[in-house]
């Protein structure tokens, strides 16, 4: 059996490897290579907003090769310690934003689906179903490929069951449509979302079949029930969902047919300039929201005006990061509109304060707190 | 001031004059600059025709402007004139004018391309909208049996996006349908259908129109996502594609929390069915969309690739069991032939037309949808905006109740359906307008 997949796998990255070989060969020069790191967080540093630059670049340079380089797990490895932090679990509810950024990324790059390779180094939650909509998967040793029991779990919040049916069905359909355009089958698809279906392989040739119905599989992959189907390199590899297990880059274009190969780091410096850019804009949002709440409670009209300062910032970075206006809704429960008509109250509070006379010693900065009282000789 | 523009004057006041109204005599002239380079400046009091933007349809009214609130580009006018056969008053945001004259003045010289039948309050424009045509390769000829002539053979591309009966209408269809008209008979138009489904009603209307158009045009739905009411829109069509992240079905109606049932199910089971039938389908997996009671499995023949379908599970490949609903992507849609191919690429929905390239006839479509969407868009926004300042400003509250109901002539299904009649709705907000009248000419009195 290991000796048959072994024979299927040689022949598969074979297969890879002169495609790609006879591509850069023919201008007589190592091919290059354009990597594009999808590390973090779904939904922020991975977002599309980073990827429309990263488009432009990789047509302005032309590579021979792009490499999707994924690591995004919502969960730690070790499964004894809860030390996962949920506000960095990828956003489920993007679902349909990460479909239009794979069919752009897929459709806009300016090599064809098949001199695409999606690298996983980690892929648990929805980076697993934006990995599966490529059907050329390469796997780091030890990398996880699963999580998608999530979606089902959409539809949960419905009290009809005939509801939750269509919701559930919309919303698997919807995700199923991931895997679809790297051309998996709906078998397996399913088994990677759905806990009661199970999954079997059969081997037809060289092609492998899938199965929910284990009866008659070569090998039975899940007969769980209650849990989804997961892969890791090994198991990945093994079914051919995976076209070659990998240490690094060098090692995967190695398996890809190329001993030498120039790499084109921009679209890496782009993607790390803007994760360190919102992260670091969000972190001083975090500062200046606790420095607002605290001029605020101060109650003078200077500490009005240095609150409304802060908020305004903060404002101003939820509006230059999309990453951090989902992090302010998803952290806080602040969408940027709450946050404009706080300020808009900040303002008319302001206004009506120095129409009634407390502004005397509002300019103090914050010893003007000794104003509070100064309020009252308005009327 | 021309002198046919004064003898425009002396005709107003002598309106005015009988109405008992003294013309309002401002000494502000107001300039407007539109999106197609023209512009207006004139007076409060001038009479005017005026082309404008109402739920993404074109019209136009003639009558006296009667004031200009708020500041640029912002603005709302209020225009006086006939509003189906009776004198009403009409607010206008200034971001849906398209052009304005001054009565009698020739119009900007703006190219014809379209025009709707939605019944409206006021007259359908025909001369209203300039449309670019910048994927246009040459201007269509008139041929000799009166229809245009495209350069070659193409597509009529509408996508149709968002929740329908809001952002995906059977205004829209009907619409692209006309701009296919002006070329005769037999052209193709394709529905690029993203959509989660939507409200009923609509449903009962796209059903209608698409029909219609099916006697004398070719429908294609091509799908990334129809859910729900999506479905029902796509099923009608003449021929189906998948994208291949497409997906199709999920079509229980429920209203509230609650799905349908009992004989408004059955109902709803066979209007669904013989919608499928109708667009060339068979109904067994249609029906499996609409309630998990019903089943669907179908044999294949290996050599010619014949279908039959089960109403149970006895076929070898099943499609939906009695404990799902069904929603199709497009491995199994495709080898149930169930769809007629899957393209990722308008390239590839060409050649699956059976067409030398991908062309589309006219741009009237995509600016149809991208106006549509950026208007609900804004509407959203404005309404929200509009809220706030309720709060915050309440000097400015006859202003923001006349902006808010003004919306609701703009972009109604979105005031009605996805805001919930901010307001209380149309009725509600005219009475609160004119309370608020009452009040400040008490105030002012006082």
């Amino acid at each position: 059996m290991s000796k048959f997949m072994l024979l299927g796998m040689t022949a598969a990255a074979t297969f890879a490897a002169s495609t790609f070989a006879e591509d850069a060969g023919s201008e007589d020069r190592s091919p290059v290579v354009y990597v594009i790191p999808m590390s973090g967080q779904m939904g922020t540093d991975i977002h599309p907003s980073i990827y429309e630059e990263i488009i432009e670049d990789a047509n302005e340079i032309k590579p021979d090769l792009i490499v999707f380089r994924l690591d995004s797990a919502d969960v730690d490895t070790n499964f004894h310690i809860q030390n996962d932090d949920r506000r960095e679990f990828g956003m489920w509810q993007n679902i349909e934003v990460y479909r239009d950024m794979m069919t752009d990324l897929q459709s806009k790059l300016p090599v064809g689906l098949d001199n695409q390779v999606m690298w996983i180094e980690d892929a648990v939650g929805p980076s697993t179903l934006f990995a599966l909509s490529f059907p050329n998967i390469y796997m780091t040793k030890g990398a996880r490929f699963w999580g998608l029991d999530a979606v089902q779990r959409f539809a949960d919040g419905w009290s009809d069951p005939d509801v939750r049916a269509k919701m559930y069905a919309a919303w698997v359909g919807i995700a199923s449509g991931f895997g679809q355009a790297g051309g998996y089958p709906l078998e397996l698809i399913w088994a990677m979302i759905e806990p009661q279906r199970k999954l079997g392989v059969k081997f037809e040739g060289r092609e492998v079949a899938w199965s929910n119905d284990l009866a008659g599989v070569y090998w039975k992959i899940d007969e769980n029930p209650e849990a989804v189907a997961r892969f890791n390199s090994d198991s990945a590899e093994n079914v051919m969902l995976s076209k070659g297990t990998v240490l690094d880059l060098d090692d995967l274009m190695f398996l890809l047919g190329h001993r030498e190969y120039q790499v084109a780091d921009s679209g890496q410096q782009l993607a790390e300039k803007y994760v360190e850019g919102w992260r670091r804009a969000f972190e001083r949002c975090e500062s200046l929201m606790k420095d607002a709440r605290d001029r605020e409670a101060g109650g003078t009209l200077a500490d009005l005006g240095a609150s409304k300062k802060a908020w305004e910032k903060i404002l101003s970075a939820g509006r230059r990061y999309p990453a951090v206006a989902a992090r302010l809704q998803q952290d806080y429960g602040m969408d940027l509109f709450s946050i404009e008509t706080r300020i808009e109250r900040m303002k008319k509070q302001i206004q009506d304060s120095r129409k009634n006379g407390r502004s005397t010693g509002g300019g103090a900065g914050r010893g003007g707190r000794g104003g509070r009282g100064g309020g009252l000789g308005g009327g | 001031m021309s002198t046919h523009r004064r003898i425009i004057t002396v005709f107003l006041s002598a309106i005015f004059a009988a109405a008992g109204v003294s013309p309002v005599a401002s000494a502000d002239e107001h300039e407007f600059q539109f999106a197609n380079g023209g512009s207006w400046r004139g007076d409060i009091g001038h009479v005017i025709s005026i082309a404008f933007m109402e739920n993404g349809v074109p019209q136009q009214m003639e009558g006296t402007l009667m004031k200009v609130d708020g500041t640029s580009p912002y603005r709302l006018i209020s225009v006086r004139g006939d509003i189906a056969g009776s004198t009403a008053t009409k607010g206008i945001f200034e971001s849906d004018i398209v052009s304005m004259t001054l009565d009698g003045e020739a119009p900007d010289p703006v190219e014809t391309t379209s025009s709707t039948s939605k019944p409206s309050a006021s007259k359908s424009s025909s001369d209203a909208v300039k449309q670019p045509a910048s994927n246009r390769t040459a201007s269509p000829v008139k041929g000799s049996d009166g229809f245009l002539k495209a350069p070659k053979r193409g597509v009529f591309f509408l996508p149709w996006e968002g929740q329908v009966g809001t952002l995906a209408r059977h205004e829209s269809i009907e619409a692209i349908a006309k701009e296919a008209d002006k070329y005769g008979p037999g052209q193709i138009i394709v529905l690029h259908i993203n959509s989660p489904g939507g409200l009923v009603i609509e449903g009962d209307e796209i059903s209608e129109t698409l029909l219609d158009i099916k006697r004398r045009h070719r429908v294609v739905a091509w799908i990334k996502k129809a859910i729900s009411a999506g479905a029902f829109t796509a099923l009608h069509c003449d021929e189906i594609y998948f994208e291949k992240v497409g997906a199709m079905g999920s079509a229980v109606m429920f209203a509230g929390q609650k799905s349908i049932e009992g004989a408004q199910l059955a109902a709803w089971v066979k209007d669904f069915g013989d919608v499928a039938e109708a667009g060339g389908r068979n109904r067994i997996p249609a029906e499996c969309m609409i309630t998990r009671t019903k089943m669907a499995s179908y044999d294949k023949d290996p050599e010619t690739d014949e279908i039959t379908w089960y109403a149970n599970m006895q076929g070898e490949h099943a499609i939906s069991n009695n404990e799902q609903v069904l929603t199709l992507n497009a491995g199994n849609a495709l080898h149930s032939g169930y769809i007629d191919g899957v393209a990722s690429t308008e390239e590839e929905l060409a050649v699956l037309l059976d067409l030398e390239e991908w062309y589309e006839v006219s741009d009237y479509g995509r600016n149809e949808h991208e106006r549509w969407h950026r208007l609900c868009e804004r509407c959203k926004k404005d309404v929200q905006r509009i809220g706030r300042d309720l709060e915050l400003k309440p000097e400015r509250r006859l202003v923001l109740l006349e902006q808010l109901l003004a919306w609701y002539s703009r972009c109604e299904p979105v005031m009605l359906y996805d805001l919930g009649s901010p307001g209380g709705g149309q009725d509600a907000l005219r009475r609160a307008i004119e309370r608020e009248r009452r009040a400040r000419g008490r105030n002012r009195r006082g």
